[in-house]
């Protein structure tokens, strides 16, 4: 079960960037680290438990994720560049009052 | 003909998921040519689905299931054709024309409009897709994507912040069912062994009912959040942000009822089963009465125009939410299993009428506030008469088509539910006909507004109501269908239309109408002032009802909040303990070093004293060195100050403090392993 420790370890460290972390850049990585330990579990569960399923799915979140990487990176390059920042907390912040619908 | 149903049952589904790549390449010709396809692909998928129709009807019991391999020797992907799956499929083809067509009238002179019928294309393909799937893994992915180009298509005017802001929250609040769908899927498939549905149908008896029982709450978890159920409901009312003819199809019509398909989809899988599983089919039946009567609460004083039509569409989801909690060991075949589908369609159509015609009026007007409205009746007489087919069905007064369906829906809880249930079920069709009424009054009835005599307001465009004619027709005509769909469904139960007329259900109905009526005759028409402390904002239950019962104050404030205090604590956490402690610790050398540095002065100087008192005779050239070494010591060690207390202000998260955090740990991590291995 040492796997599912280090795959732990893994979804924790990423857990604890994304909840820390205000640069965008550590935020990604973060979420790779999560995407990461949700892979090594995939894999490793399927091999110990002999299911094929699992390996074919692994290549399935393989290819997935590098699609969402590449498409990450890109949108963080175009932010930087638009915004001029790249802290998480000052992009979340609205540029004007956001006008309340009258309820 | 059989081998046309072959085909049909896939293309259904993956003929739109395919051409919803070509709309960015249709657009690079020209914008009709891309809306003319949009339309055309829409139609297709709409022929498919209708012809899946004659071979279910004839297919006589059970369904038809074809798979095609997908993942060797895992799983396979497929098509599960039944009734329930061909009913959805039709219902969600019928309305991507309706709103495709009518997109080319509300959507005219947008930008970025092929983002929009890519996302529409996207939609109606994974939308069948969901309903058609043989299995459950192909059903989450699908179910996953609607979420998706929900998301897209809320957030669609990216410019307005409110939008961005509803399209995220909507995200969020429908991940939570995911995950526990997900959840449910993981379980069943660790005891099963397989996703398949046909499989699961003959296996599931065989494992325990505790975890039948885990897996249908799971699912029920899934759900609520996707069909909008109590307490996770308020997204729906964010989603209103979308563009409306989105609304239409999207949150009223074919998305929000994934949840509901899924429950019954399981009624389905289960069978008799359902009925053991204890706790289940009560809850089902509680979440959907509470979620209706609530919805209709709040839809009593929203004064968005898809405010009411949204807390509409949550107050009808439950009940057929409420519906399919009163299905008994007959699962699939009672009278609450197809009472819940046959008001899932002719909600359908009104919502979705309703939706189209208050697209219309906030075209012309460019306002949801219903308040800047009234005295619509004269400069869209059109809008108007809809309008009127839409409150009516909408109220359920015979002979249209939610007087049908509410009444089988009554029916089935009256046969199975506690007392309470149907009292407040009851207290629901009275609710649901004042708000109906209030918003034809408020929009159509009373004095124009001031925000309307400055506008020069015209009926809707052809392409607009046309869509919404066609709805109005099928609203009408919906009801009279009833027994022809109940043999469709295979339910055992005999449905009569004249029977529907006059049953205890109508009769209850009637005589809560009468009062319903006076107080909203008494409030909105006479104006009492009496009937105005109702209305007024003082009132603790208007203010209650217009805070949605405080719901998204209660997930902003408390349990957003919650979430940001747990991660400033994690990082205070990591500021005090990781990144202060190496601060702390080169401080610390600092000062160390500091202290050497005194000491070894001063020791130096009184050792070069004594060496030069000593050697007090030929002592000047001793003297020259010893000043000159003390200018020495002095120098170096100003620069080790200076350096020093450089360091001091190097900034946090640099390098060198990860480093050392990192060195940290990593001796640490030693020190656990040698204990843990070395005893």
């Amino acid at each position: 079960m040492d796997f599912v420790i280090l795959s732990i370890v893994l979804l924790a460290i990423g857990v604890y960037g994304l909840l820390t972390q205000r640069h965008l850049l550590k935020v990604f990585i973060s979420i790779e680290l999560v995407a990461t330990a949700a892979t090594l579990n995939f894999v490793m569960l399927a091999s110990s438990l002999s299911r094929e399923v699992g390996e074919a799915f692994l290549i399935l979140a393989f290819s997935t994720d590098t699609c969402v990487s590449a498409v990450i990176l890109a949108l963080l390059v175009i932010v930087s560049r638009k915004y001029g920042t790249t802290d998480i907390s000052k992009l979340g912040e609205p540029e004007e009052e956001a006008t309340e619908v009258d309820v | 003909m059989m081998q046309f149903f072959d085909v049909s049952c896939w293309l259904v589904w993956i003929l739109p998921l395919v051409s919803s790549v070509f709309v960015p390449l249709f657009s690079r010709f020209s914008v009709k040519i891309r809306n003319y396809f949009v339309i055309l692909i829409s139609a297709i998928t709409a022929f498919l689905a209708f012809s899946l129709v004659p071979e279910v009807a004839l297919g006589g019991e059970g369904f038809i299931n074809l798979t095609a391999s997908w993942i060797p020797n895992g799983v396979t992907a497929g098509v599960f054709i039944d009734p329930l799956s061909v009913l959805f499929t039709c219902l969600v083809s019928l309305f991507g024309v309706v709103i495709t067509v009518y997109s080319q009238g509300y959507m005219k002179g947008e930008e970025n409009l092929t983002r929009y019928y890519f996302f529409l294309l996207l939609f109606i393909g994974s939308m069948i897709g969901l309903v058609i799937s043989d299995n459950f893994l192909q059903m989450f992915i699908f179910w996953e994507m609607v979420g998706l180009c929900s998301y897209s298509l809320i957030s669609f005017w990216s410019n307005r912040p409110e939008s961005v802001k509803s399209g995220n929250k909507v995200f969020i609040m429908t991940r939570i069912g995911d995950v526990l769908l997900l959840a449910a899927i993981g379980v069943l498939y660790s005891s099963l062994g397989t996703f398949s549905f046909r499989e699961t149908i003959a296996l599931l008896p065989t494992i325990p009912v505790s975890t039948v029982t885990l897996v249908a709450f799971l699912l029920l978890g899934g759900a609520i959040a996707k069909s909008a159920q109590l307490p996770l409901h308020t997204w729906l009312y964010s989603a209103m942000e979308a563009p409306t003819s989105v609304s239409a199809l999207l949150h009223a019509a074919t998305m929000v009822k994934a949840g509901i398909y899924l429950i019954a989809r399981f009624i389905f899988i289960a069978g008799p089963l359902v009925a053991t599983l204890p706790l289940w089919l009560p809850t089902v039946a509680w979440v959907g009465v509470l979620t209706a009567f609530l919805g209709a609460t709040m839809a009593l004083y929203t004064t968005d125009i898809k405010g009411v039509l949204a807390y509409s569409t949550v107050s009808q989801l439950g009940f057929m939410m409420a519906a399919l909690g009163s299905v008994g060991v007959h699962a699939a075949s009672s009278l609450g299993w197809f009472a819940s589908l046959f008001h899932m369609v002719s909600h359908a159509f009104f919502e979705g009428l309703g939706f189209l015609l208050a697209g219309g009026i906030i075209h012309a007007l460019g306002t949801r506030d219903m308040r800047l409205m009234g005295g619509l009746r004269k400069l869209m007489p059109i809008t108007y008469y809809l309008a009127l087919v839409m409150i009516i069905t909408t109220s359920g007064l015979p002979p249209f088509a939610a007087f049908f369906s509410k009444g089988l829906v009554l029916e089935s809880l009256m046969e199975t539910g506690v007392l309470l249930q149907v009292i407040l079920l009851f207290a629901t069709t009275a609710l649901t006909f004042a708000y109906s009424v209030r918003f034809m009054k408020l929009i159509f009835l009373d004095e124009p507004s001031e925000h309307l005599k400055k506008l020069h307001v015209h009926e809707a465009p052809k392409v607009m109501l046309m869509p919404a004619a066609l709805l109005a027709i099928l609203c009408v005509i919906w009801g009279f269908v009833g027994p022809a769909l109940g043999s469709f469904m295979h339910t055992e139960v005999e449905l009569s239309l004249l029977f529907a007329f006059f049953n205890i259900e109508t009769a209850i109905f009637t005589v809560i109408l009468i009062p319903t009526a006076l107080l909203v005759y008494s409030t909105y028409w006479r104006k009492y002032s009496i009937m105005n402390s109702l209305k007024s904002d003082k009132n603790p239950i208007v203010k209650l009802l217009k805070h949605g019962y405080f719901f998204d104050d209660f997930y902003e404030k408390v349990v957003a909040k919650a979430v940001m205090i747990f991660s400033g604590g994690v990082k205070f956490t990591e500021e005090a303990g990781f990144e202060m402690f190496p601060q702390k610790f080169a401080s610390g050398v600092i000062r160390l070093a500091g202290g050497v540095y005194k000491y070894f002065d001063s020791a130096a100087d009184q050792f070069l004293n004594v060496v030069a008192g000593q050697t007090m005779g030929g002592a000047s050239k001793v003297k020259t060195i010893d000043t000159l070494a003390d200018r020495l010591l002095d120098l170096l060690a100003g620069r080790a100050l200076r350096s020093a207390s450089k360091a001091r202000k190097v900034p946090r998260n640099s390098l060198q403090h990860y480093l050392a955090a990192a060195i940290i740990g990593f001796i640490m991590l030693v020190v656990l392993i040698i204990i843990s291995v070395g005893v």
